[in-house]
């Protein structure tokens, strides 16, 4: 089933298009990757599936409904957003930024139902931030912020959940924890996760389906079998990748790499050609 | 719900009660003094009608009026200073940056150079009106260049064009002053130097509506100013009408400086030190250090008239210089912890 649907999408800053006429859909209830080379496009994808940044033409629908025409707060109890790491909750408790996530439940005053309490403290217990509860955001490490933001998006209950790079900034453990805390909500709780993430590997361990990009299009998207492959990264990534098995969880894996030989890479043909011209002009 | 722990709930009606005294001792230092004595003993006697006729004028008269339209003015610049602070994610942010202060003096300066009148009785009122005008005039201006018609308000491009234009007007200003009569520029720069000039009992009237009406819209508010301020993404993420709430809250801010303002003159820095004092205090939730910032910002303007009235004889510094005394070199300290 697919409740989320993307059609010949386009999305531009000011005159630069970055994604070119993107067809995607979203799995319900499974986990999503979106991967690809810095600059590609899978971030602007994000945020438009997300109403963060508008687009230029396309269609983007959540039930059948283009996302631009249903009520913002209606759009919030179906889909949670988790953008990259924001500094900006200094001096905020943890129990108070979780609390943010009731918004689109709440009305008039705000004031906290019983219902509101109840679910933020549920959130909290799922995240295990329920300990930090009372303490300063800013006061925590990386990992813990990290997962208080998710109790953040969980506190909005809806049954899709976009997080952005979840994983930068941490180390390796954290960033395991943090995929494993959205692998058990996806198992336990069946939400639909959709997430852009940087390592390949991660990817293909967590992801039931991976939309590989390269400059603003699809190149490739599908099981995990059927992206994570020789020829797809070849095209994504510009390299000669090396798939074998993970021995532990027997996902496809990329197991070494290298540059692909005899071809150089596209920033540095800007530049040669950028001294050429200043040769030809001297 | 359990979500602040309660010494935080307590702290913050510690600190209300605390500036809401500091308030009333102010007031009555304030009552006491200026540049004709009246002295502590005779207060209650006073209040209570037993006072002499000189008596009477000088508190009922000057004192109190002054004293209460200063406690109000500062009260709704700390509240435009603090939604102003949330919209534009700044914590520099002050009402003066987008253009209330300038716009106001403008319009004052050119109707009161140019128009052929005297300072009577009638005119003095119309003076708030033709101030308030002048700074939604340029509000809107400057809101039209920084406005995108596919992302709506741009925060920074305000602040930016707000400075802009605010420096543009007051070099204008000078112009037209340098060549206008000796006695008119005065006024004009007492105005802008925020002398409250208005302290009479109708302009208390006029602004008591305003701020009975937007300290609770405000505090209505509270949590879509928790989120803008926040981040743009996550408030838009928890479904928050950006466009709508910027505009909307944008304008409370400017109702409410502008009428503090063009009752007061020019007024720099309460918006940005009282708001960000309380949010020092008690964290930077609306819910809880709004009513501390909207509080803080009355006493200090009080403070600030009070000491700058009794500071030099027999006319005193104006509000404003004092506020800016203290204000600048805060807004340094800021600038240089960030």
């Amino acid at each position: 089933m697919v409740r989320l649907l993307v059609y010949d999408l386009n999305v531009s800053y000011e005159e630069n298009l970055i994604v070119k006429d993107l067809n995607i859909h979203i799995p319900d209830k499974k986990i999503t990757t979106i991967i690809g080379s810095n600059g590609c496009g899978k971030s602007t994808l994000l945020k438009a599936m997300t109403r963060i940044i508008p687009y230029r033409a396309g269609i983007i629908a959540f039930d059948g409904v283009r996302i631009e025409d249903e009520d913002t707060k209606s759009l919030a109890k179906k889909m949670a957003i988790l953008p990259q790491i924001t500094e900006n909750a200094v001096g905020l408790t943890v129990g108070e930024l979780v609390s943010y996530g009731r918004h689109p439940y709440q009305k008039g005053w705000g004031r906290l139902t019983q219902k509101d309490s109840e679910v933020i403290d549920w959130a909290l217990e799922v995240t295990g931030t329920a300990a930090y509860k009372y303490q300063l955001i800013d006061t925590l490490s990386g990992g813990q912020r990290q997962r208080v933001w998710i109790a953040m998006s969980l506190a909005q209950e809806t049954e899709m959940i976009f997080l952005d790079e979840p994983t930068t900034y941490l180390d390796i453990a954290h960033q395991l924890e943090i995929l494993m805390l959205l692998q058990k909500l996806n198992k336990e709780q069946e939400r639909t996760i959709v997430m852009v993430l940087h390592d390949i590997n991660q990817a293909a361990r967590f992801a039931d389906y991976i939309i590989a990009l390269k400059d603003g299009q699809v190149v490739k998207a599908g099981s995990v079998e059927e992206v994570i492959q020789r020829e797809v990264l070849k095209e994504v990534f510009q390299i000669d990748a090396e798939i074998g098995r993970d021995i532990r969880t027997h996902k496809p894996m990329c197991i070494s790499y290298d540059l692909l030989k005899g071809e150089e890479c596209p920033n540095e043909k800007v530049t040669y050609s950028d001294t050429s011209v200043i040769n030809a002009r001297t | 719900m359990d979500l602040i722990r309660p010494t935080r709930i307590r702290k913050k009606r510690m600190l209300i009660v605390l500036f809401f005294l500091f308030i009333v001792i102010t007031s009555i230092v304030s009552m006491g003094l200026g540049y004709s004595s009246l002295s502590y003993s005779r207060l209650i006697p006073t209040f209570l009608g037993e006072g002499t006729f000189k008596e009477e004028f000088v508190l009922f008269s000057i004192r109190l009026p002054r004293i209460v339209i200063t406690i109000l003015a500062g009260m709704a610049l700390a509240l435009a200073g603090a939604i102003l602070q949330a919209i534009t994610s700044n914590e520099l942010a002050d009402p003066g940056i987008i253009g209330i202060n300038s716009g106001a003096g403008m319009a004052i300066t050119l109707f009161y150079l140019f128009l052929p009148i005297e300072l009577d009785h009638s005119f003095i009122y119309m003076l708030p009106v033709v101030g308030f005008i002048g700074a939604l005039l340029t509000v809107f201006f400057i809101y039209f260049f920084s406005f995108n018609k596919t992302v709506g308000l741009q925060p920074v491009k305000l602040v930016i064009t707000g400075v802009g234009v605010s420096m543009a007007l007051s070099g204008f200003m000078v112009v037209l002053m340098s060549g206008s009569e000796w006695r008119k520029v005065d006024f004009v720069a007492k105005w802008l130097s925020g002398s409250i000039w208005g302290s009479d009992w109708p302009f208390v009237i006029a602004m008591l509506p305003w701020l009975l009406i937007l300290i609770p819209f405000s505090l209505f508010k509270a949590n879509r100013l928790n989120l803008l301020n926040l981040s743009e993404p996550v408030a838009i993420g928890v479904g928050v009408n950006l466009k709508r709430e910027r505009f909307v809250l944008l304008m409370t801010s400017v109702a409410l400086a502008a009428t503090a303002v063009s009752v007061t003159g020019g007024i720099a820095f309460i918006g940005l030190m009282a708001p960000h004092i309380a949010k020092v205090l008690i964290g930077p939730r609306h819910q809880l250090y709004l009513p501390i910032a909207i509080l803080l910002g009355g006493w200090f303007l009080l403070l600030a008239d009070t000491i700058g009235r009794n500071l030099v004889e027999p006319d005193g510094i104006a509000a404003g210089i004092v506020t800016a005394l203290i204000g600048a070199p805060y807004f340094i300290y800021l600038l240089l912890k960030k």
